[in-house]
This record gives C-alpha cells, structure tokens and sequence, in this order.
C-alpha cells in the first residue's frame, strides 16, 4: 500500500473512519473527537510547551500614566503613583490591580526607537528590525515554538481592525497571523449548507486517493504542503467551538463585558488549547487630544481584564510556560500639548514583560527626572526581540534556515537585556 | 504506450550520454537522454518575430567576450541548453538513466505550456484536438500559437508587473493603465531591457510613459525601498542587509553597493502637481550619500555607481544647476539628473548582473526554478546550479537585443522544458535543481483562478455570454481574439476578486504557502457551493446529460486534469457511481458528479504544474 505518501496519516486515520462510519455512526466518531480534545489541552499544560501572550496598546500607551509615572515633575500630569506588589516600584494609579501582579511581571524603562511614526514603530518593535521584510514575534513563535502538526493555527490576533499586512515574511504564509474579531468565527470554518456529512466525507476521501496516486515518483514536498493544508482545515473545523459559544456568566463577571475583555476570556481559551501566541489589541491610545481622560478610560477598561488574565493563566500553571509581553508601537511625549494631549515619543518610554523565562519584578534602566530621555540602559526593539525569545529558550544569534540563505534570527547589531533572562 | 506512438517522440534522433541506457519494454527504439532532435524543430517559425538589425547591433557591440560573434553560425539555444543539462546530470547523477523518467505525455505537455504562457489550462477541446492531431511539428506549432496570441501577452505582462510590484496596492497610478502597457510592450515584443529603461527613467510627466512610472511612482520614491527592489528585480541581489553594514554573510554585499544606487535616487522626489492632479517625479540639483557601519569604523561616501562597475562623478559644480528650481509649486528639473543616469547604468552591457538576472527570471519563469535560487541571492555562497548556463542564457539574452518571445520559444522547444514530470516507481526522486524532471510546483493565484474556472466552464460561458451581448454593436468580437479576451477579463476580474483574494497572501514567493483558509475556503466557501450547482451551462449540468461512464470520465479529466482519464481511473467512476447497481436516484447521482468535480478540481494534480 502507498497510501501514507502524500499526506499525514493523521489525516487519512480522522477520514477514512468517517468515511467507514457513515452518516449513522456519526455521533460515535464525534464523541471520539471530544475525548481527543480533552486530551489535547492537558497536554498543552503538562509538556510545557512555549506560548506567547502579547498585549498590543495600539496608538502609543503614555509611558507616564503607565510604567513611568512621575508625579509632581513639570510633565508629569495630574495621576498619583502607587506601590506595587514589588517594594519600591510604583506605577500609575490608573493600573491599580495590574500594580498588584506586579510580582510577576518586570519593567523596562529606557525604551529609545528614534522613531515616532505608527507604521514604522510598530514594525521595528514587532520584527526586532528597523528595515526589511522580517517575521513579526508571532510567527517567528509560531515557527519555532509550535509542535510538529499542531491542530491549530501558531498565531491568531484579536484585533477588531484588520490590520492588513504579511507577518510571516520568509517563514510563509503557514505562520501568518489568523485575524479574528473575537466575536465571530474564522471565516468558511462550517459546513456549506448544500453539502450533507456523508458527501463532505466521501469527496475528501476521493480527494486523498487521487493525490496518493498522483504523489508517486514526484518530489514530496508541495504534495505534502498542499494535504496538510486540508487536514488543518479539517482540525480547526473541529475546534469551532474555541472561537465562539457563550462566555460563561463567571468570566463575565471576573473580566467584564466589554470587547477587550471578551478578547481577553478568549485569548485564554486559545492559550489552554495550545495556540502558540495570542495577540490582544487593545485599540485607541493616540491621545493626541484630552490625554488624560483618555488614560482614565483607556487604562480602567485593560486593567481589570489583564490583571485577571494573569490570575487565570497562573493558576492553571500556564504562566511559567507563557512569556506576557505589554507593548505600544511607542510612548508619549512628556510635555503636554494645548489641547491636553500628548504627542507620539519613541525616545524614552517603556513597557511591561513577565512570564516564561523573565526574572519577575524587575525594573530595567529608566529615565532622566522629566522623563525626557532615557537616563541609564537604554534598548531598543532589537534588544528586545533577542529577549523575548531567549526567554522563551530560542538561540537568537541562529540563522532562520531558508532555501539558499539563512537570516539571523536577531538582529546581529543587537543583544538581549540579559538582567531579565531568569 | 501512447507516447511511443507519437510521430515526434518516433522521429527522435538521440545523442546519447548514458551508454547502458535501458530498454524500455515494448518501445520501438531507445529513448535516451542528450539532444533530442526532430529535424522539424530546426524550422524557424515566421510567427515569431526577431530583431536581426537590433541584435546584429548588439552582437558587434558586446565586448563581454572580447570578440565580435557571429549570430548565424550558432546552435540554437535550446540545443546548448539541453547540452548542459544533460551533460551535468550525468555527472551528478549517474545511476539515473533516461528510462527512469517517465516521459511527458502530449496531455502534460499542452497543459503544461498552456498554463505557463497563457496562465490558464487549456480548454478541453483544444487537448482533444492536439492529442489527434497527427502533424511531427505539432509541439512547435503549439508553442508558436501560444506565443502569438493576445493571452500570452496579457499574461506575460500580468506575470512581470506582479514581479515588479509584488502586488502592492496602487498609489499613483492604476493596476489597469500599468498591465494596459506593460501588455503593449509585450505584444510588440519590445526589448525587455528597452522596458526596464522606461520603468526606471519615466518621471510620469508624459502621458505615454506614465504608466510605466508606477514602479517608481508607487514606492513613493522611499530611496531605501527602492534600492532595495532595484538590487532584487534588475541586478538579483538582495542588498538590504548591506543598508546598515557590509553584509554578515555575503562577502560581495557592500555597503557601497547599496548605497551606490541609493546615490541614483536620494536627489529625487515625489512632487505633487496640485494643478494638474497628479504626482510626478522631481529632482534636486544637490545631496550626497554617505554611509556608516554599525558594526564597525568604517564609513564612505560614494557617487551612483552599479555594484563593482565604477562610480559616476557628479560633473563640476554649476553656479545655476536648474532647468526648473524647485519650489512648492514647481518640480524640480536639474540640469545634470542623477536619476536619468539610471536606466542606462543598470541595463548597460558593462553591468553583466542585469542580463544574467533577467534571464535567470525568464528561465525559473518556465522551468519553475531559478538556475540562482531564490532568484534575488545571487552570490558566491548561492552559486548557480549550472554555472555555464547562467552565463550562457544571459549572453544569449542580451545577444538577441532581449528579444523575451524568441527566449522563451527556445526554452519551450527544449527537451529539457519537456520532460516528464515523475520517476518510475521505486527511482529515488531526483532533487528539482537538476532539472531531470520538470518541477512540480503550485500554480500562482490567477493560474488556479483562471483554471478552475475554465475547468467548471464558467470562463467559456461567460464568453458566450460576452460576445453575444456585444456582437450587434462591436460586430468584430465574432472572431478577434483580442477583442473577445479584453470583453472576457472584464467581465472575469468580477468574479475573480473573492478567489483571488483566498489565495494571495501578500508578495509573490516561490514558496507554496498552503494554508488552513485556503482549504477552509476550497471545503466550505460559497462561492465554491455556487459554482457546483448545476447549470446548463456548467461541467455538472453536462455531466448530468451524460449516461456512459467512459463520457463522463472524459469530461471530468478532460476539462479539469487537462488528460484522457486511464481505464483504471475509468473504472473508479463507475464504482463511485455505482453504476453496477444502476440503483442511484437522479438527486444521488447529481451529488456524486458535484464530489467527483471537487475532488478533481482540489486535487494536487489541478493545484501544481507538473
């Protein structure tokens, strides 16, 4: 028999049982399927595997009515500091349960990119590269962190503007970025309405026997990409539920009603299940006008859901396998504009990182008393794409190996903070 | 055996480089490696046109041999083409003889050079009548046809603007006026290196070539992008790295080389002619570029300059360097432009990496792989797999005064295009940068849109469609092929948009990214629900009339696999319809031709050239 080349066994094993039970066994094999499930999100918990939980404050959090407040100086705008579950570090009052999980999560505070523009700020923090086609953390994650046939896509995003764009560069379009709104399913994920079990059933069988047939005497490879691509189609159609179904009147209560903290609930779900990162946006922080009411606003819908987010991930032993990042494209300027606001500033701001492989309850480098420029170590994005992935147990001075070349995974000009590798 | 039977395949005359070449059973002679000649593909066809005064001119001018060559006396290209191929895979694989491959039939050859110049499989008519068709110069007059004919040129032209945009979205000027007149260039079989002159010099002030501005026009002149795309289209050498250091891993990426495009463009920019509506390009008279390593001391200034070729100094300092001095209100013109040295310092025959990069592109463009692969890394480290056939194809490109229809038709007649697409069972599967069997490699999003809609029929009905709603007033349509296809893309690219929109996930990559989507979209989506709907005019609503299984399997192959189906496959219908019980409703039935169709139309074989 020729039958396993061409396509994954995994495949042929789920069909052809299908195929055999027919429509009156139907309810058998999805019992089966259930068990399966379960199966799989222990296992997700046990083996440890590496995941990402990246928090995207799109817009430009203030790093001042955040990480850095400095309450009292010349720019330091109405907000008080707080202490934290950390002695001696204080944040924003405007994140006062996110100060007691403070424990677990560090600071870097000397954040310098030299670049004030969205676009380009948010490329360089997500590629870990000022210039060219480099894959964003997700699929660089997704790449490397995913197990070999894992049922589910490496990287989704919940974000509820598109924002457009190839995140995976060279490692290709199997680690893109899968973007959902959070609310509705991926798209085509069910059954058309034309199309009865048995037939679905039947013509992928059909499908899987011409292709061993076609497969013989030709180079694998392509045979292999293009099966595989049906039977993780067939994987996540099993998986609906993931991305929908009621969140539970307990969740709602603990993170909240509305759609970052819904996203939040579901990043969950998706983490447990062994996604391999889950990008949260969090969209709305260009305060250019009115910044500290927005911040009010802003800050009072993520801290809640992320604090929570936290608590959840930690109890279910999740967050010394998962690295947490909470990042902007860049922060805001410290002086105040006429219309209160405050204006896009990538040289000296910070951000917030805990989890797999982070020492918690570090403050790294910091600002000058204004909070004008960055007093003492400071980083840029490249520094930081080395330390998430050192982090997460991957060797950033490699090569991504590609056909003919082979790209340095970190930028080569740039090193890990290595204060926070644990 | 059909292809024993083949009048061609019968007037094979073989030199051959594997002595103990083995018998195939039941042939009529030896089927061999090496040059495979009928004497009928000697003929030159008259259907193609040359440029003999064009490429005369460049014979005598090259000096990249140091000799004047004589055009007339040389072998035709694909002959030293399949020279090289065989000679080095006799070399590097010696235990693979020729009958180890099984040869490509007349089906796998027409759909295979029909994808490739028109990007669609051929209707399934047209294998019909090839397949029939007893003439020994059948293959040349296909390859001729195709070339010809108004589709290549629009495909051509679609397949190089989608290389030199990588399917950005438009900013200045539309995907329309650009492929518009990058197919004209095409159907005049316009040199290509007069092309890329336009692409790189057009400032889009004249109508005529404003088109052509886009390549610039659309990466809003951003110096770095530029280069960058300039370094990988014309010179196949991605220098991005090179922006911040000399390259950690190529030795031959030099900071200078990057910069030394750069030094082309940093005086130019976009200038928005609030008058006339439009951008155009403009020029300063000043600007140097210098350049620093972060790694390193170094640092440099260089003038514009072609990799190693020599900088070209600015000439001395004019106390009134403007034609048109820039202002808010008015574009800038310089007396002396450093962007208009451009286009002629990256086609110039000194620059031999443009020729070798451009044929390179026109090869893997036919034969699925770079002899450089990936086509943008050509360095030390990444040699070609056939070094002398690198330098041969660029030499012979430029030779002919890059006449791209005369290359193409070469590569196409070679044997090397034509062989077959798979080992026989047990032959360990040669690697594809040999080239002993042609590489298997997935259709790009048009070729699988436009293919699966010519396989369900839906692109011959809308032409029906088309030509009879226009007819009474464009009387021509009946029979002008061009007419007809600009009537039916308009009409297509409607219906083209959600498919292709499933398939392209950003630029084009030699890479086959199949995702979950994709299936998702190909298991589950409406359109492709809609599409399998019987209709009188659709595959199911044909193959629902048909009673004979031998019938139904031919329609089913011919018009989606582009082949007869085998007796076997023959055989597996009339399981799948279970025509033994002859017990199925006519609702049953018409549910098993609809699986049969996806099965097909989702099968490796419809998704890959092969």
């Amino acid at each position: 028999m020729s039958r396993n080349i061409g396509c994954p066994q995994h495949e042929h094993a789920f069909s052809r049982r299908g195929f055999l039970a027919g429509s009156t066994t139907a309810l058998g094999v999805a019992g089966g399927l259930q068990s399966a499930l379960q199966a799989e999100t222990v296992s997700a918990v046990q083996q440890q595997r590496k995941q990402v939980l990246q928090i995207f404050l799109q817009g430009g959090v203030s790093q001042l009515e955040s990480w850095d407040p400095k309450p009292g100086t010349v720019y330091g705008g109405p907000f008080r500091a707080i202490p934290t579950s950390v002695p001696g570090v204080h944040i924003s009052e405007l994140l006062p349960l996110t100060a007691r999980q403070m424990h677990r999560l560090s600071l870097v505070r000397s954040i310098n990119i030299k670049i004030n523009d969205h676009g380009q700020g948010r490329l360089f923090m997500e590629r870990g590269r000022r210039a060219g086609e480099f894959p964003f953390i997700g699929s660089v994650a997704a790449k490397y962190l995913s197990p070999e046939n894992n049922p589910l896509p490496g990287y989704v995003h919940f974000s509820t503007r598109g924002i457009a764009g190839d995140t995976a560069a060279f490692l290709g379009a199997g680690h893109q970025q899968l973007i959902l709104d959070g609310e509705k399913v991926p798209p085509n994920l069910d059954r058309h309405s034309s199309l009865s079990e048995t037939s679905a059933t039947r013509r992928n069988e059909l499908r899987m026997r011409l292709n061993d047939r076609f497969a013989v005497g030709r180079q694998k490879a392509n045979v292999d990409t293009y099966s595989s691509s049906f039977a993780q189609a067939a994987r996540l159609m099993e998986r609906r539920h993931l991305f929908e179904g009621e969140i539970s009147a307990a969740d709602t209560e603990r993170y909240g009603k509305h759609p970052f903290a819904r996203k939040c609930v579901r990043a969950r779900t998706l983490l447990e299940a062994g996604v391999t990162c889950v990008k949260v946006t969090h969209h709305g922080y260009d305060t250019h006008a009115e910044n500290f009411n927005f911040h009010i606003e802003q800050l009072g819908e993520f801290d809640g859901p992320f604090s929570t987010l936290l608590d959840d991930l930690a109890e279910r032993g999740l967050l010394e396998s998962t690295l947490v990042i909470v990042h902007s494209e860049f922060g805001r300027t410290p002086k105040i504009n006429v219309r209160y606001g405050r204006d896009h500033w990538g040289t000296a701001w910070s951000l917030a990182i805990g989890g797999c492989g982070i020492v918690p309850g570090a403050v790294i480098g910091k600002t000058n008393d204004k909070g004008t420029a960055v007093a003492d170590r400071e980083v840029d994005a490249g520094h930081l794409f080395h330390t998430y992935f050192q982090a997460l147990g991957l060797d950033t001075s490699g090569d991504h190996q590609l056909d003919g070349r082979s790209v340095p995974i970190g930028d080569p000009a740039a090193a890990p903070i290595k204060e926070l590798l644990a | 055996m059909r292809v024993l039977q083949d009048p061609i395949r019968r007037s094979i005359v073989a030199f051959s480089w594997q002595p103990s070449a083995r018998r195939v059973p039941g042939s009529v002679g030896l089927l061999v490696w090496g040059l495979l000649i009928t004497g009928s593909l000697h003929a030159e066809s008259a259907a193609v046109r040359h440029k003999p005064a064009r490429a005369e001119e460049r014979a005598s001018a090259d000096n990249s041999t140091g000799k004047t060559q004589s055009v007339v006396a040389r072998k035709p290209l694909r002959h030293r083409v399949d020279q090289v191929i065989a000679a080095r895979l006799a070399e590097r694989l010696p235990a693979l003889t020729a009958a180890d491959v099984v040869p490509a039939d007349d089906a796998e050859l027409i759909r295979r050079a029909t994808l490739d110049l028109w990007g669609v499989i051929p209707v399934a008519d047209d294998v019909t009548d090839y397949l029939a068709d007893n003439d020994s110069r059948k293959y040349q007059r296909l390859i001729d046809r195709l070339l010809t004919d108004p589709r290549h040129h629009h495909h051509l032209a679609a397949k190089l603007g989608i290389t030199w945009m990588e399917r950005r979205p438009d900013k200045h000027v539309s995907a329309a006026d650009w492929t518009k007149w990058l197919t004209a260039q095409i159907a005049d079989n316009r040199p290509l290196d007069d092309t890329v002159r336009d692409l790189l010099s057009a400032d889009g002030s004249d109508a005529d070539t404003r088109p052509a501005a886009k390549f610039l026009l659309d990466r809003n002149l951003d110096k770095d992008i530029v280069t960058r795309d300039i370094g990988r289209l014309f010179l196949g050498r991605d220098l991005e790295c090179a922006q911040c250091h000399d390259h950690p891993l190529y030795d031959e990426y030099l900071q200078r080389h990057y910069f030394g495009i750069t030094a082309f463009l940093n005086r130019s920019y976009v200038f928005n002619d609030k008058k006339k509506k439009r951008s155009i390009i403009a020029e300063k008279a000043v600007g140097v570029v210098k350049f620093a390593s972060v790694f390193t001391n170094e640092s440099g200034e260089t003038p514009p300059r072609i990799l190693n070729l020599a900088g070209i100094p600015d000439p001395p300092a004019d106390k009134n360097p403007y034609v048109a001095k820039p202002t808010s209100a008015v574009a800038g013109v310089p007396k002396y432009s450093r962007r208009k040295l451009l286009a002629t310092a990256v086609t110039d025959p000194a620059n031999t990496a443009f020729r070798q990069n451009m044929a390179n592109r026109l090869w893997a463009f036919v034969m699925g792989r770079g002899l450089v692969e990936p086509v943008d890394l050509w360095h030390v480290d990444n040699p070609p797999s056939h070094p002398e056939l690198a330098r041969l194809l660029g030499e012979e490109l430029h030779r002919s005064g890059y006449n791209v229809q005369q290359f193409l038709r070469e590569l196409l007649l070679s044997e090397t295009y034509r062989r077959g697409s798979r080992v026989r069972a047990g032959v360990p599967v040669p690697a594809d940068e040999h080239f002993a069997i042609s590489v298997l490699r997935p259709l790009t999003p048009e070729q699988l849109t436009d293919s699966a809609f010519m396989a369900i029929g839906l692109t011959e009905s809308t032409l029906q469609r088309v030509i009879a709603a226009r007819k009474s007033k464009q009387p021509a349509i009946e029979h002008d092929v061009a007419l007809q296809q600009a009537a039916l893309r308009s009409e297509m690219n409607k219906l083209r948009a959600p498919f292709l929109k499933a398939f392209v996930d950003g630029p084009p990559t030699s890479r086959f990214d199949a995702t979950a989507q994709q299936a998702l979209f190909l298991k589950n989506g409406g359109l492709m629900a809609t599409s399998l709907a019987p209709r009188s005019d659709n595959i199911i609503g044909r193959l629902q009339k048909q009673h004979e299984v031998d019938e139904i399997a031919s329609t089913l192959y011919l018009s989606i696999l582009s082949r007869p189906a085998t007796s076997g496959e023959i055989e597996q219908i009339r399981e799948y319809l279970r025509e033994d019980d002859a017990e199925l409703s006519t609702a049953e039935r018409t549910l098993r031709l609809q699986e049969l169709t996806w099965a097909l139309l989702t099968s490796a074989e419809f998704r890959l050239q092969h």
